[in-house]
């Protein structure tokens, strides 16, 4: 072939391949978009993803998330998303039907399904408030990190020294807890809730929790077990017990009327606070939480 | 009992457009039974809620003595043309009848001797006594037209206004009600029916009135239902009319 | 177990006091007020209300967080729409009162969702409006009993009209009843302790209360005034039996009373010496075998 008829079809081949090229260097310009069912897994996305993502957490902090029910414009940001980060472990009693019918199958990260020792109460049910123990939230950072970076080969760098960055934070924390713990004798280690949502921290730190409902909050507590909670408070001499930041206190408010024991504080159960709290963070969420029960328990 | 005579002057009642009543004027005596006739349509029972004070009058008015009946509620009693009952409320005969006593009752008194006295006469005269314990759904339909009569008894009441009272009732049940009637206008009391009937009318009533949204006649119920007067109010159609014009049945030897 | 343990016992914790005192006291006012509902077939009122309440407790949050007071002044407002509102429509229009408040209702609630998918945190509300029996406070039980001797006391004074009104309306206006005012007043004092309920005991005990009892006595009367005394009857002492249930085998309370109350149904529908199924089942055989008896 002369000069002349390469030139063009060259041409050609140049622009298509250019405009072949184009959208995958659009896409690893775009940030990617993480959708959070949980507040814990909004702020662990958040650290280990930095700017790299778009991060839409779904889950409101003062949201109950035993019983959330996404909206459709929740559900749209589903889908449209890279990558949703669910807890599992029942938490969420709209995920299968997320998984099987709306979100394309891989595109959900459940943490609570690859955590190594999940809490497994007497009849069988699991228990899935997972990130009360600090080992299970460093396990998820580096499940998300492995997640982002699988997605994001080019930034899988900047996520691993975010993640440690975090890691290390959340370390030092763990030891300050121990620290706070220590100062507690086991007899006094009774925490006493409006529902079970403790098991992970007890389990971490010697405790025997005593909840009015059980593992969600919308269990309905029986007059026998209230009648035996009472009597566990007066025979064990439990100095406090502790409200829950979203959940109805009328039944906490018995128990204190009746036992004359003290009102530990209100402890965030299901998620971090709100921005303006002192729980908007993890951190501040473990602090906060370990702060009131030690003193109300000393 | 009152020598008040019931007046009708110039009443007119509209539905809407439609007139229901124009320019009646008409006495009714106390102490007479009158029945109250005409095609369908021509204002009988527009009339008898009228009494009551449950039409707007377009124009003119109704005096008993010198107010509008609805002055003098436990003086009449109404018995509705369908009666929108729960035949399965938990409630006896007797029961029924004593919610006439309700009509005269102040608000925190109980029923007394007196009350109860009412109620029991009225259960004798209309032959109920028997029945009084019973449930009201447990009875025929004349037992049950003859418990609502009790209760307008008991009420005291001397001006019955009577909507259709022999619709639904068998043979049996409806020469009751004539017998029933007819020994009540001999006691003086005041009846206005309101009914399709003709013949029915002729055999019970005294007096007749008939209507075609005016007054057609009104008077002595033979005269009122002559052939001429029956041509005029039903002008518009009545397929039986004409054999209303047979004498009537005798009536002696009927219960 | 002790006759004493069995009945007794329970009762030192003051939580069981204060949910029986809270049941009986909805009893009084269940019982009588169920017996109306029944008797002008307005018996799913109960259940569709509770849902018409959603908007009222969505702008009560609105405005004023979580303060149980404007919630329940948010819910009771709402209610009284539904109810008042759905009177007037049948009273004006062709539209009979069951498919006003069928309607009505179903708006409000549709209300009551779009409102709180637009509220700034997406709690669940009805944590706030749904109470539970063993969580009732002092306060609530007062409150309770305020409205519930009010609605006691209007039943004792007004008791003749109200009988008229249920039972014959046209009779009642014509000896100058006010019906109308018969009528709405008892559309308000239910949505009144219907909100009290829902909020002191929940929704199943609410619902249970102000239906069963009424509907069990109703298959044992002919007279009105023994069906409300009895229908009241049934509610204190399901209220009693319930919660000694819940307490010696486990049970919500709440359910627990229910059952009783829905065993006591039950007895009545089955054994009922006039109205119950085996009563009409020897009728119907005894009639059969009368029958036989004259083969010709």
């Amino acid at each position: 072939m002369t000069m002349k008829a390469i030139m063009p079809r060259l041409f050609l081949c140049l622009l298509l391949g250019g405009a072949a090229g184009l959208p995958s260097l659009a896409a690893a310009a775009r940030p990617l978009r993480v959708v959070a069912l949980n507040t814990v897994l909004a702020e662990i996305a958040r650290e280990v993803g930095g700017g790299q993502i778009e991060l839409n957490g779904l889950l409101h902090p003062g949201v109950d998330p035993h019983t959330f029910d996404p909206s459709a414009a929740d559900l749209r940001a589903m889908v449209d998303a890279d990558l949703v980060l669910a807890s599992g472990l029942q938490l969420e009693s709209y995920l299968e039907r997320l998984m099987t019918r709306i979100v394309p199958a891989g595109r959900v990260v459940v943490v609570g399904d690859a955590l190594p020792s999940v809490l497994t109460l007497a009849g069988g049910e699991k228990d899935p408030h997972w990130w009360h123990s600090i080992d299970n939230v460093i396990f998820a950072i580096d499940l998300v990190r492995k997640e982002l970076a699988r997605l994001r080969p080019a930034n899988a760098d900047a996520f691993a020294l975010n993640a440690q960055a975090y890691t290390q934070r959340l370390l030092t924390l763990k030891t300050w807890v121990a620290g706070e713990m220590a100062t507690l004798p086991p007899a006094r280690r009774h925490l006493v809730t409006s529902h079970d949502a403790f098991g992970y921290f007890a389990r971490d730190h010697g405790f025997t929790v005593h909840a009015i409902a059980g593992l969600s909050t919308d269990g309905e507590p029986d007059a026998r077990h209230l009648a035996r909670l009472i009597d566990l408070l007066r025979r064990e001499h439990i100095r406090a017990v502790f409200a829950e930041s979203s959940v109805n206190s009328a039944l906490v408010a018995n128990l204190l009327a009746e036992t004359h024991v003290h009102l530990g504080g209100t402890l965030y159960a299901d998620g971090l606070g709100s921005a303006n709290s002192d729980a908007a963070t993890y951190e501040a969420m473990v602090r906060h939480n370990v702060r009131t029960i030690v003193e109300a328990l000393r | 009992m009152p020598h008040h005579i019931l007046r009708f002057r110039q009443l007119t009642v509209r539905y809407g457009a439609t007139p229901a009543l124009s320019d009646l004027t008409l006495d009714i005596p106390c102490g007479s039974s009158t029945a109250i006739l005409g095609p369908n349509g021509a204002g009988k029972s527009t009339l008898l809620r009228a009494i009551l004070g449950w039409q707007v009058l377009a124009a003119g008015e109704i005096r008993l003595g010198d107010a509008h009946p609805q002055h003098a509620l436990p003086r009449l009693a109404y018995l509705p043309q369908r009666q929108a009952v729960d035949w399965d409320f938990p409630i006896t005969v007797r029961g029924v009848v004593e919610q006439g006593r309700y009509a005269v009752l102040k608000l925190f008194s109980r029923l007394s001797a007196d009350d109860l006295r009412h109620v029991e006469r009225a259960l004798e005269e209309l032959g109920l006594t028997e029945l009084a314990e019973r449930q009201i759904r447990m009875l025929s339909g004349g037992q049950q037209q003859r418990v609502f009569l009790a209760r307008a008894l008991a009420q005291g009441a001397d001006i019955f206004l009577l909507d259709e009272p022999f619709a639904g009732l068998d043979l049996f049940a409806c020469e009751e009600l004539t017998h029933i009637l007819r020994a009540w206008e001999q006691q003086g009391r005041t009846v206005l029916a309101a009914m399709h009937d003709l013949e029915l009318a002729r055999r019970t009533f005294t007096h007749g009135v008939l209507l075609d949204t005016t007054l057609v006649a009104s008077g002595p119920i033979a005269d009122v239902l002559s052939p001429a007067n029956i041509d005029r109010a039903f002008r518009h159609g009545h397929c039986v009319h004409r054999s209303q014009l047979i004498p009537p049945m005798p009536t002696e030897g009927l219960p | 177990m002790s006759l004493h343990d069995l009945l007794v016992a329970p009762f030192d914790y003051e939580f069981m006091r204060r949910g029986l005192l809270s049941a009986a006291v909805l009893s009084l006012s269940g019982g009588l007020l169920g017996c109306i509902l029944v008797l002008r077939r307005l018996a799913l009122m109960g259940d569709a209300l509770s849902h018409s309440l959603l908007p009222g407790i969505a702008l009560a949050w609105l405005l004023f967080g979580p303060s149980t007071t404007a919630l329940f002044v948010g819910a009771l407002v709402a209610g009284l729409l539904t109810a008042l509102g759905s009177a007037l429509l049948s009273r004006l229009t062709r539209v009979k009162e069951d498919a006003a408040f069928g309607s009505l209702f179903i708006v409000f609630f549709g209300a009551g969702i779009a409102l709180v998918s637009k509220l700034p945190t997406r709690l669940n509300l009805t944590h706030f409006l749904f109470g539970n029996v063993l969580g009732v406070s002092a306060t609530d039980v007062g409150l309770t009993a305020i409205i519930s001797g009010m609605t006691v006391l209007i039943f004792v004074i007004f008791y003749r009209a109200i009988l008229l009104e249920t039972f014959d309306p046209v009779f009642h206006r014509a000896i100058g009843g006010h019906g109308g005012v018969v009528h709405f007043g008892f559309l308000a004092l239910t949505v009144l302790n219907l909100v009290a309920a829902l909020q002191t005991m929940g929704i199943v005990l609410a619902l249970g209360l102000f239906l069963l009892p009424a509907v069990s006595a109703y298959l044992w009367c002919d007279h009105f005034s023994r069906m409300l005394v009895l229908s009241v009857a049934f509610a204190l002492v399901c209220a009693v039996a319930g919660i000694l249930l819940s307490y010696h085998a486990g049970l919500a309370s709440g359910a627990a009373i229910v059952l009783c109350l829905g065993a006591v149904f039950l007895g009545s529908a089955l054994f009922s010496p006039q109205y119950g199924l085996l009563h009409r089942i020897r009728q119907f055989l005894r009639e059969k075998r009368g029958v036989l008896k004259f083969p010709d």
